[in-house]
């Protein structure tokens, strides 16, 4: 179910009525269960047993976790992490691992191709990961007050943080310790109509409007339709893909957060204006960041981080990135690029530790454009999942200047990229005092942007990360 | 502030609508690509007055470069990309149907795109969109300002001002489509080679059968005609089967048939698509054709 369709619009409304029903406001949690199992199941309603199977493992573990013998607490959490991650690598990784090491003749290798990848498992196993870990660590609350005795009580509140609708199936990856606390009843009098307006119509806008125009012109990408592109033609398609990726994926993560407060409930910022970063570290740290601050909090600090040494840093920064892209998909396209972001991380570290250059605007305006133009090369792995194509679409990159523009697709890009270059701008301005003048004529721009949803928005396609 | 913003947004969606029906002169309208352009084929077949037409033709990309400049009184409801099924449930929302009905034969497999049917005849869209002219594709304000800024560069590249040492360099456009030509054409062949699931070729047929049969009923004539292509592929196990499908479920002795040209014998851009000089060609015999058919 697409969060810009009819059918979803009219189960959230109908879901916001019950929720806020007075006589109904004990069933909040189960209301909200059942929403994101409809939502979940539209599509494929067998895949709901799996989401189900992979929330009792998480019930289980974290409970005896919490209250099962001290001397059992380890292997409860061990377990569970590794069932997760075994769920995970079951249904996403097989085909990988059929296509690279087994015969696609041999019955084995053919029944690991024919398995269903379930939408949003990515996303929920790790959510499930958070909360085993999260209660075997007891950094961030004290379990007992956050892990109900009552295992039925507990299993309704597991599920509801590993289904809640807004975030199932693409992010943001909440993490236990951020959403259980925030159990409790809500009011309608509590909502904070104008950030929930706000997030959903930015987030409409970059999807419906940007991503969605932005697809069909950057769908000439594919191979072998790139190789009759002029060299000007590919390099703005190349922009506006990563332009498409950004608002589409950041227009749903604003989508979600908006949905979220409409219930009362609140993610972290996903996106925080990532194109405007003057070096990879600074990237990571503003583009998905619940992935990013996840693989940071569970991965990397646990592999040693940056406490064991300079090589020992480069190589933990390496894996976490090889894993990270692994994570966005189950084809070696993807560890390329995630081995990619590792190595420039690595290498933008070991240059920050031998030099050290005096930051003037013009220098940060060039880390900035190369960081981006970096960014931008490596989703070309994320486009073109075969790696011959790749290197096929550089090589026309270089080959191609001699054949004649497109001009319809730079023109279309450049107008639909316009919108996302606009919002790191209004960003970059907001910092500065004059921009304080202009703050009450905000609305204009949101009341533009909800027109545009209403007359210009693209022909309706799937969010890029419900694949991953 | 939501209040404003709402308040924004209506005061400019109803001056925008009003442009659109009152003010707007006749070009203001674009097609950013395929996908819309089939919506807005669609749209504007089942909104608009689209009763005088005699004809209409249902097919997918190949039948679309047919000239229709050549073919009065006939509407191209061919659709890129998608296949005859999405044209025949949108005819089977109109009212009133065209005398004669064109089907193309080539691509009859193509499933039925629920996605496009499902926002073309969605009920919460689709009385507005007929009502309100500004909701329909055509009439996006950024499409047309990107169509706008392309005519302008078109316009001042025809006066000499812009990029005259480029244009020097530049090869022709065909010559960078030939470049494609032998991948595409292989692809082509590779597809064409594979005999079509049987499941899939009787869901299509009893699918098209009961469409077919509803439009009789409903007093139309059925012709149907199969486009050339390059005859690499005409003989091909993919092309075969189709079309003695088509005689098995629709016999010759009962249904019309626009056969094929003997003569025209097309190259095409891909293996499928018919160049502009080839298409001409083919509107010409399929306009000769078709006069003995059509009512």
């Amino acid at each position: 179910m697409l969060f810009n369709s009819f059918i979803f619009i009219g189960l959230v409304v109908a879901t916001f009525l019950f929720y806020y029903t007075p006589f109904l406001s004990r069933f909040q949690v189960v209301i909200l269960i059942v929403s994101s199992l409809l939502f979940y199941s539209y599509n494929e309603p067998i895949l709901v047993l799996l989401l189900l199977f992979s929330v009792s493992i998480n019930i289980v573990s974290s409970y005896f976790v919490v209250y099962g013998k001290d001397e059992y607490k380890k292997r409860f959490a061990i377990m569970g992490v590794v069932m997760n991650l075994s769920i995970l690598l079951f249904f996403k990784y097989s085909s990988l691992f059929s296509k690279t090491f087994l015969s696609s003749s041999s019955s084995l290798g053919e029944f690991l191709l024919t398995l269903p990848l379930p939408i949003g498992i990515s996303f929920f196993t790790f959510q499930g990961i958070s909360l085993v870990v999260d209660v075997y660590r007891e950094k961030y609350f004290n379990n007992k007050e956050i892990i109900p005795k009552s295992f039925l009580k507990h299993s309704e509140r597991v599920l509801f943080f590993k289904g809640f609708f807004p975030q199932l199936i693409s992010g943001p990856i909440v993490k236990a310790h951020d959403f259980l606390p925030q159990i409790e009843a809500k009011y309608l009098n509590t909502i904070n109509w104008e950030q929930v307006i706000k997030n959903l119509i930015t987030g409409y806008f970059l999807k419906m409007v940007v991503a969605d125009n932005l697809k069909d012109f950057t769908f000439w990408i594919a191979f072998p339709y790139f190789q009759s592109q002029s060299t000007a033609t590919l390099l703005v398609m190349l922009f506006g893909y990563s332009c498409q990726i950004f608002a589409d994926f950041a227009g749903y993560s604003l989508i979600a957060i908006g949905l979220a407060k409409l219930f009362g409930y609140n993610f972290k910022d996903n996106f925080n204006f990532p194109y405007i970063s003057k070096s990879f570290k600074e990237f990571w740290k503003r583009w998905h960041i619940s992935l990013s601050s996840f693989l940071m909090e569970y991965l990397y600090i646990p592999l040693g981080g940056n406490k064991k040494g300079k090589v020992r840093t480069y190589i933990n920064l390496i894996i976490v990135m090889l894993l990270g892209g692994l994570w966005h998909g189950a084809a070696w396209s993807y560890a390329i690029w995630g081995g990619f972001h590792g190595l420039t991380l690595g290498l933008e570290r070991f240059i920050e530790d031998k030099i050290k250059i005096k930051a003037t605007i013009f220098f940060n305006v060039f880390k900035t454009c190369f960081t981006f133009g970096f960014i931008t090369l490596a989703w070309l792995l994320f486009k073109l999942p075969n790696f011959e194509h790749v290197i096929e679409y550089l090589k026309s990159i270089f080959l191609n200047s001699e054949i004649e523009l497109n001009l319809q697709i730079i023109i279309y890009i450049l107008l639909y990229s316009a919108p996302v270059i606009l919002y790191h701008f209004i960003y970059l301005a907001k910092s500065r005092q004059t921009f304080s003048q202009y703050r009450r004529f905000e609305y204009l721009l949101y009341g533009i942007m909800l027109f545009l949803i209403v007359v210009n928005s693209g022909t309706s396609g799937s969010f890029i990360y419900f694949q991953f | 502030m939501t209040r404003k913003i709402f308040f924004t947004a209506t005061i400019l969606l109803t001056t925008y609508s009003i442009f659109v029906s009152q003010f707007a002169p006749r070009w203001w309208r674009a097609s950013q690509h395929q996908w819309q352009d089939n919506f807005i084929k669609a749209q504007h077949f089942l909104y608009d007055n689209t009763d005088s037409y005699q004809s209409i033709i249902i097919g997918s990309s190949l039948s679309s470069r047919l000239i229709m400049d050549s073919l009065p009184k006939t509407y191209n409801l061919t659709l890129g990309g998608q296949g005859i099924v999405d044209g025949l449930n949108i005819l089977s929302h109109k009212s009133n149907l065209p005398k004669n009905i064109f089907i193309e034969m080539n691509l009859a497999l193509r499933p039925e795109n629920k996605e496009f049917t499902t926002s073309l005849n969605s009920p919460i869209m689709f009385y507005p969109r007929k009502m309100i002219a500004s909701l329909r594709e055509d009439k996006q304000p950024l499409a047309i300002l990107g169509l706008i800024q392309i005519v302008t560069i078109m316009k001042l590249k025809s006066l000499g001002y812009l990029n005259k040492k480029n244009e020097k360099k530049n090869p022709d456009k065909s010559s960078q489509t030939n470049a494609l030509f032998p991948e595409m054409l292989k692809l082509q062949i590779a597809a064409y080679s594979k005999s079509p699931d049987e499941e899939d070729l009787l869901k299509s047929f009893n699918l098209l059968t009961n469409y077919v049969k509803s439009m009789e009923d409903r007093g139309a004539n059925i012709i149907f005609f199969e486009l050339p292509v390059n005859p690499q592929l005409e003989k091909l196990p993919y092309a075969v089967a189709i079309r003695d499908r088509f005689y098995k479920y629709f016999p010759r002795s009962k249904y019309k048939y626009v056969s094929l040209p003997d003569l025209l014998e097309p190259e095409t851009s891909d293996g499928i698509h018919l160049k502009p000089d080839e298409a001409l060609k083919y509107t010409i015999y399929f306009k000769d054709e078709s006069k003995n058919f059509i009512r």
